[in-house]
């Protein structure tokens, strides 16, 4: 089914500090427009560009930065003295909380090519949780999973869902019964069906419902689907690496029914730097392989790809990788927290 | 994490030090919770105090109604009620609600959403029977959500 449309945010523009004596010719306000809205909305701000120098000017271009953003107006032409306003539409999607967003105005002024102003506002969510995520965990792709959700909001009497989107065919997602205070709240059931594909998952549920100001909450689920072959880790985060610095990481793929594990090939995306070396594992076994990763980067930034062993037999075990390469200078700081394990695979 | 502290006040829950109250017309108290005593002309209200000690991370605070104890409650304010930005972070918060019938009781708590935009319960529930003793002028019909 169609989401119905999703209304624009009310806005309200903040007063412009006041402009700098003999600053450049194109002045616009507010610097920032504030706005406050729920997740999902467009928020909707005008910002006004007076030309305050000496000769015509032209606004070339309202460039907003952020994501699905757009603006209307632009390019126009001022004549001096004269004042035009562009609407800036940002999608808020899913941000949550306070947060701004950047707008770019271009002007052929050569000392002045570019105007920052800025929306800055709040999103709220209709929702408790506010944000929508569902672990299913490791998944017998033979067996499947079911697992439940409680979505409440206390913008209206009764939540009730009037369609899910966006799901694969092996998950459905549906109301199963009531949640939270007073049955204000909907519990939802998330199936995994038997047969899904191996290898780890994320999709995101567009749910529909009858909360007005916020008809649509966005429930991301994810997991990982095993076979009989089970890895270790998945995806295999091969951590910070500094730049000329070795990575490496590895992963054991262990058969539940102690069949023969024997890796026939591997398929490597995402780097060209890294390699595959198959070993056994550290209880060595013929129902055991063991997978590292090894290379070294050659540019920085973030990495990340498929790993995708072949074995003997036909069957194939998808795995995920990703590495953060930074420079060989660059400091990394350790924070002293607990560490979070991950959950265990099963056996 | 508690965005905010209560501070005084009636109704404590929890690790809050502070407080709800409320009042309401007719039948209007000395109370600086309640407008000025016209109560034959003046349409029933409930006003409600909250003062809290915000620290730092609060955006403002949210109102829940329901007419039973137990629920449902459903949010009264559209707009958030904002924390001032101030630099002070004791503040004292008046909330009118003028979607009220005289003669119905009426069941409030606050919570507070922090600037991550997380919502988190701050008061116990505050009940408030509005007086049937005046009767109260002909409503008028008023949006979905009321006054909000």
């Amino acid at each position: 089914m169609l989401l119905p449309a999703a209304p624009p945010a009310r806005a309200a523009a903040q007063d412009a500090p006041a402009a700098e004596p003999g600053s450049a010719g194109i002045e616009c306000s507010p610097r920032t427009a504030s706005f406050e809205a729920y997740q999902h909305e467009t928020a909707v701000v005008r910002f006004t560009c007076t030309n305050r120098g000496a000769r015509a000017a032209r606004i070339t271009k309202v460039e907003p930065r952020g994501a699905g953003a757009w603006a209307t107006g632009a390019p126009r032409a001022l004549a001096v003295g004269e004042s035009a306003t562009f609407e800036v539409h940002q999608p808020l999607a899913n941000a949550l909380g306070a947060t701004s967003y950047r707008v770019g105005i271009s002007t052929d002024e050569p000392n002045q090519p570019i105007v920052r102003v800025s929306l800055a506002g709040f999103v709220q969510s209709a929702y408790e949780p506010e944000r929508g995520g569902l672990d299913l965990g490791w998944v017998d792709a033979a067996v499947g999973k079911e697992i439940t959700f409680e979505l409440v909001s206390r913008e209206v009497e009764r939540v009730e869902v009037t369609g899910v989107e966006g799901l694969p065919t092996f998950i459905s997602l549906a109301a199963a019964g009531r949640a939270g205070e007073a049955d204000q709240g909907v519990r939802l059931l998330a199936r995994m069906a038997p047969g899904a594909p191996l290898g780890s998952f994320a999709a995101t549920a567009k749910i529909s419902t009858n909360v007005p100001r916020q008809p649509r909450y966005d429930l991301t689920l994810i997991g990982n689907v095993f076979g009989d072959v089970v890895p270790s880790v998945n995806p295999l985060a091969l951590g910070i690496v500094r730049l000329g610095q070795p990575a490496q990481g590895a992963v054991e793929l262990r058969s539940r029914s102690a069949r023969a594990v024997e890796v026939k090939g591997t398929d490597l995306t995402g780097s060209e730097q890294l390699a595959v070396i198959v070993g056994a594992c550290a209880s060595p076994g013929p129902d055991c392989a063991r997978l590292q990763l090894v290379g070294r980067p050659a540019a920085i930034g973030g990495a990340q790809g498929k790993l995708t062993v072949k074995l003997a037999g036909g069957a194939t075990v998808p795995l995920d990788w990703s590495m953060w390469v930074v420079a060989a200078d660059t400091h990394i700081k350790t924070i002293d927290v607990l560490p979070t394990p991950a959950p265990s695979p099963p056996r | 994490m508690t965005a905010a502290a209560w501070i005084g006040g009636l109704l404590l829950v929890g690790a809050f030090c502070g407080g709800l109250a409320v009042a309401a017309t007719p039948a209007p108290s000395t109370s600086a919770a309640a407008p000025a005593p016209s109560a034959a002309s003046e349409p029933p209200r409930v006003t409600l105090h909250w003062k809290t000690r915000e620290q730092g991370m609060t955006y403002g605070y949210l109102v829940y109604r329901s007419e039973r104890r137990a629920g449902p409650f459903v949010r009264r304010n559209d707009a958030i009620v904002r924390v001032p930005d101030d630099g002070v972070n004791v503040h004292e918060y008046v909330w009118v609600d003028e979607a009220v019938t005289a003669g119905v009781t009426y069941f409030y708590y606050v919570d507070a959403v922090s600037t991550g935009g997380v919502k988190e319960r701050l008061s116990g529930v505050i009940e408030k029977r509005v007086s049937p003793a005046t009767r109260a002028p002909e409503p008028t019909p008023s949006p979905p959500g009321g006054e909000r």
